[in-house]
């Protein structure tokens, strides 16, 4: 008969026990203290959701929000989430539990355990080491497959956050410089024709060499009439948002138009 | 040649298994989730995809654990205990994200598929745990090395 085929002895006697001493009551005792924890952190930030899942979540991609947030902070454009001393802790525990504690007690239990192998074959009995072991390995793995992800996603929205500042920088940026461009225009059509000015029409005016290419964008004035010009900006940064407006004869501007994508702003 | 005494297909219902099952879930699925991968992607994202993805694969990856771990068949036990474990994470966090999943809706009937997948899934895990450490047997039993049971030999 090949022995391949025959079925398997299973000998009940000399067996390790299956669960070692007290495994069980302490196992039970550390999942009602982790139950009650997360119910009691539940609570603590149940008045404020969003933060509560940003902090249990992706506490450092939090942190590194407010790293980023920071200098924004001073033009009022950002504001930043205010953190109690509470919070402040739990973040820096839950940092400090993921990225310390864990990948530590995992990575040296791994080659404990890979020493402990090759001395002894023998399965031992299921402990609170085994459970610590698997709780670490399972963190720190999950981190490690979603760092990736999470930070890239993450600097996705900073970037489209940067690039709506930018955006608004730029647009009262170009506003600004073409009222100063009505402003001249408006000194221009106020001079006579003899010291170089419009004689109380736009016409013959031109954007000055300064005026017309800047950091902000590029400029060009159109005369519609005597008593109307407009003035046309093509954005430095972005070719296809554009800013119209047009100057009546006392320098006031008005008609503005926004076209391409100025975050709703037109 | 070896005497012949096969592994009985059904054993006792193991309280234990069950207790440790539940308790496992708790500390090696809930709990790294809260530390590592966030919530946040699962629960406010409102998804219940994501939701049964999340819960299915612990549930599997868990119960495949303690079947591979557990001496004798052990299947019912970590069906059981993933069952009450998707029940606790329905009722907890029904509430606090206002997902339909939760809500009393018709369409909650999804909050149905989430534990019976669940359950599947754990019934699976379970199944391929106990397969596996049948494997594992059976190869230490023919390559003579009998100390590498975990029943010893």
């Amino acid at each position: 008969m090949n022995q391949r085929t025959d079925p398997i002895e299973i000998p009940r006697a000399n067996e390790a026990p299956e669960f070692a001493d007290g495994f069980l009551w302490k196992l039970e005792l550390i999942t009602i203290l982790a139950l009650l924890a997360i119910l009691i952190v539940g609570g603590y930030f149940s008045r404020d959701i969003f933060m509560y899942f940003r902090l249990i979540g992706f506490p450092w991609l939090h942190a590194s929000q407010l790293t980023i947030s920071a200098p924004y902070s001073d033009t009022h454009s950002v504001s930043l989430p205010s953190l109690g001393i509470g919070k402040q802790m739990f973040l820096l525990a839950e940092l400090l539990v993921s990225f310390v504690i864990c990948p530590t007690v995992f990575l040296f239990g791994w080659h404990r355990r890979r020493v402990n192998r090759e001395r002894s074959q023998n399965v031992r009995s299921l402990s609170l080491d085994s459970v610590a072991y698997g709780f670490c390995g399972i963190v720190t793995v999950a981190l490690a497959i979603s760092v990736g992800p999470a930070a890239f996603l993450q600097g996705r929205s900073t970037t489209s956050r940067c690039e709506g500042d930018a955006s608004r920088i730029q647009r009262e940026g170009m506003m600004t410089e073409m009222s100063l461009i009505g402003v001249d225009a408006f000194i221009y059509q106020l001079r006579p024709k003899e010291l170089g000015g419009g004689d109380g029409s736009f016409a013959g005016y031109g954007i000055g060499e300064k005026l017309s290419r800047t950091d902000y964008g590029e400029y060009t004035a159109t005369v519609k009439s005597d008593k109307t010009l407009e003035v046309k900006g093509n954005s430095a940064r972005c070719a296809t948002n554009t800013i119209s407006v047009l100057v009546d004869t006392y320098g006031g501007t008005y008609g503005w138009r926004f076209e391409g994508n100025w975050l709703g702003y037109g | 040649m070896n005497n012949v005494k096969i592994l009985p297909v059904f054993t006792r219902f193991s309280w234990q298994w069950l207790l440790v099952c539940f308790c496992f879930l708790v500390i090696l699925h809930l709990v790294p989730t809260y530390f590592s991968i966030g919530l946040l992607g699962l629960l406010y994202a409102r998804s219940p995809v994501v939701l049964a993805i999340w819960l299915a694969l612990g549930a599997a990856l868990v119960a495949g654990f303690v079947g591979y771990r557990s001496r004798g068949l052990t299947i019912i036990e970590p069906t059981l205990a993933t069952l009450l474990y998707a029940l606790m994470i329905v009722m907890m966090y029904g509430p606090l994200i206002g997902s339909y999943v939760f809500s009393l809706h018709p369409a909650s009937e999804a909050r149905m598929s989430l534990l019976l997948l669940a359950s599947v899934s754990a019934l699976s895990g379970s199944v391929i745990g106990e397969l596996l450490r049948i494997r594992k047997e059976r190869r230490l039993k023919l390559a003579g090395v009998g100390s590498g049971s975990k029943f010893g030999s």
